[in-house]
């Protein structure tokens, strides 16, 4: 036995050692079905090339997401990382709970301006950078080739400009009856990020720059919204109706998110193409844009090291284009965007996608602050006023900003 | 009386109307769960005329639903046999006996129900969590034994019961937990039903409270399940109602078992309806 001994400790020691080691990480996330798979995948790919690292990953409904993100913040039962819509990040640094990364990006040597500039504006507080851009998604346009078709126009030409939408719509109601272009106007989120667009089209924005007051009630944002009341009332080429129309066939052109590029083809019996969302005559190209943020909660040193250096693999570019592809998230990085690989699969695998790629550039986040949901809500509900004409596109603007402007004090 | 057939067909189509507006929404979901994805828009939407079971397959892969079955099954039971036995106990002490403060108490019960569920939700998470209680069973259950709804049900029932019946057993020599156990209880199917269909469709239609206390997909009920299909970015129609259909049988056949107790308890507890 005595000889033993020795070997023994060591054994012992070894097994102390590598229990300190053995970590475990948790990650609440809400990415469904296969994008779940996909991501449960490259975790399995990183536990196997980091032994002694487990990161459980918990699927949380995205609509709960936020709510159960409290609750735990409350009662200080955070999982390690999470992610989070972008909107709700503000919320989310403002509460304390998550760690400053600035450290370990310099440490890494992260290459931010690799990063599309417009997911970057969130996850900041008192210039601190709290959370990582990991997804995004954004608007562009979807046509109905079967109905350009029957209109007479040439299927594979979508409109470039605002000006060409109206012409096109026009023909398309004329010969066949149908909307030539569906808008959301419903209210809410939905009618709101659409409509941005088109203000960002005309050079306005949403708020001003030091994000204090409501800039969207500008001459940009007048022209934004008389341009919506017109496609109604003078083009006659729109109508206020639940959304849907162009899913069913009864419109011919839509905005709508790259998500649809997977579930347009599952839904709907007739050929689409997809295009940059078009802009006005000396306007500006520009989408909106939608996606996910990575952040870590406050623990112990080494439990936010092993989080990190997740992140970080997580984020370089050979991950990410395995992730875009997987998922058909639209890039985060210049470095995704350009590799060979993923664009060969856009081209061959997932056509529809690419003009929502090479919009990217163009996209611009909404507001990033607290409030900006109840903000949103307002906007909203004085565009479906104009759209009713009940108010000019000036009054509704301008009663919109007076009841915005106390959510930004 | 001579019924009038005008009247009798008049009111059978009232009748029927009513059962077509109840059955509607179950119509949907069972012919939508039977389309190809491509078809979700198209009539007709009440009555199925493709047959995709793949879909049904399909779903039940997706995700581990015997186990969301399971859970979903274990925290009703618990659930409804707590809210029924505690419930009928408050209900018989507020109803019959006599204590200080009781009338006071029974009406801060009964204020419970007006506060709003999102107001206790984080103070009852704390509670949980410091139990140390998270992703248990015990928390999907324990905080929902009592009900202040099921405890105003037993004590009007128990009022109607007349006291000529304890009083009886009183002089035979009954105390107050025999005359509750073996007089009001066999007396009191009826309501015992009513409490029980309320404790198990809350029970197995909750979703935030189980979404909140469990973190493993092990310990998740089918309601959190079926929050699998509702993604972010699009809903998988066809799927999310091929599991809900599947998710609404134990509830429907529950439904049915209980209303058949509940006119047995009617005719047999020698009341007056």
């Amino acid at each position: 036995m005595r000889k033993y001994t020795p070997t023994f400790l060591a054994v012992i020691l070894f097994s102390v050692f590598s229990l300190s080691l053995a970590q475990k990480l948790t990650f609440w996330h809400y990415w469904d079905g296969a994008n779940g798979q996909v991501l449960q995948n490259l975790i399995d790919q990183y536990q196997e090339e980091n032994p002694g690292i487990t990161i459980e990953a918990v699927f949380v409904p995205g609509s709960e997401l936020v709510s159960k993100l409290q609750t735990a913040i409350a009662g200080r039962q955070t999982p390690t990382m999470a992610i989070s819509d972008l909107v709700a990040m503000p919320f989310l640094t403002s509460s304390g709970a998550l760690v400053a990364l600035d450290d370990y990006i310099s440490e890494s040597n992260v290459d931010m301006s690799d990063y599309f500039a417009g997911p970057l504006v969130y996850g900041l507080r008192d210039g601190k950078r709290y959370s990582l851009p990991v997804s995004a998604s954004n608007l562009a346009l979807f046509w109905n080739k079967a109905i350009f078709a029957e209109a007479g126009l040439d299927p594979d030409t979508p409109p470039e400009t605002w000006e060409e939408l109206v012409e096109m719509a026009q023909i398309i109601k004329e010969k066949t009856g149908k909307w030539g272009y569906e808008l959301f106007t419903q209210g809410g989120e939905g009618t709101s990020w659409q409509w941005q667009v088109f203000l960002w089209n005309k050079g306005g924005d949403v708020l001003s720059g030091d994000l204090s007051s409501p800039a969207f009630n500008s001459e940009a944002g007048f022209e934004a919204l008389q341009f919506w009341v017109d496609l109604i009332d003078e083009y006659e080429v729109s109508t206020v109706a639940p959304w849907g129309l162009f899913g069913r066939g009864e419109a011919a052109m839509v905005m709508d998110g790259s998500w649809m590029t997977q579930f347009f083809p599952m839904q709907v019996n007739f050929e689409l193409g997809s295009a940059v969302f078009p802009y006005p005559e000396g306007g500006e190209i520009a989408t909106n844009m939608g996606g996910e943020q990575i952040f870590i909660f406050n623990t112990d040193p080494e439990t936010q090291q092993a989080a990190w250096n997740f992140i970080e693999w997580f984020s370089s570019t050979p991950v990410q284009v395995e992730w875009d592809r997987g998922t058909g998230f639209i890039p985060i990085k210049e470095s995704v965007a350009n590799d060979s690989t993923y664009i060969a699969w856009v081209k061959n695998a997932r056509p529809l996608l690419l003009p929502f790629v090479e919009s990217m550039p163009y996209a611009n986040p909404r507001p990033p602050v607290t409030k900006y949901p109840q903000i949103s809500d307002t906007l909203a509900n004085y565009i479906v006023e104009a759209l009713y004409g009940r108010m000019s596109p000036q009054e509704a603007l301008n009663t919109a900003a007076q009841e915005a402007a106390p959510l930004l004090r | 009386m001579k019924t009038n057939p005008l009247r009798s067909v008049l009111t059978h189509l009232l009748l029927l109307t009513g059962a077509f507006i109840s059955a509607m929404p179950f119509l949907w979901m069972v012919t939508t769960s039977l389309k190809p994805a491509g078809v979700l828009y198209q009539a007709p939407l009440l009555i199925p005329t493709y047959f995709e079971w793949s879909n049904y397959v399909e779903a039940w892969k997706a995700a581990p639903f015997p186990r969301f079955f399971l859970n979903s099954a274990i925290m009703t039971i618990g659930i409804t046999l707590g809210q029924t036995l505690f419930s009928a106990m408050a209900g018989y002490a507020f109803a019959r006996l006599r204590f200080p403060g009781r009338d006071v108490l029974f009406f801060l019960i009964l204020g419970t129900m007006m506060i709003p569920f999102p107001v206790t939700l984080i103070p009852s998470f704390l509670i949980i969590a410091d139990l140390g209680w998270l992703d248990t069973y015990q928390a999907l259950i324990v905080p929902r034994v009592v009900s202040a709804f099921a405890i105003f049900l037993f004590r009007q029932f128990f009022l109607s019961i007349p006291q000529e019946l304890e009083e009886a057993a009183l002089i035979d020599g009954a105390n107050r937990v025999v005359i509750f156990a073996r007089i009001i209880l066999p007396l009191s199917t009826p309501v015992m039903a009513a409490s029980a269909i309320f404790s198990f469709l809350f029970a197995w239609n909750d979703f935030l409270w189980p979404l909140i206390v469990t973190n493993s997909t092990e310990m998740r009920p089918i309601q959190v399940g079926l929050a699998f299909f509702q993604g972010q970015y699009g809903i998988f129609w066809t799927l999310l109602m091929a599991a809900t259909v599947l998710a609404t049988i134990p509830a429907i056949l529950a439904f049915l078992v209980a209303q058949q107790r509940f006119i047995e308890g009617i005719t047999s507890s020698g009341l007056k309806g």
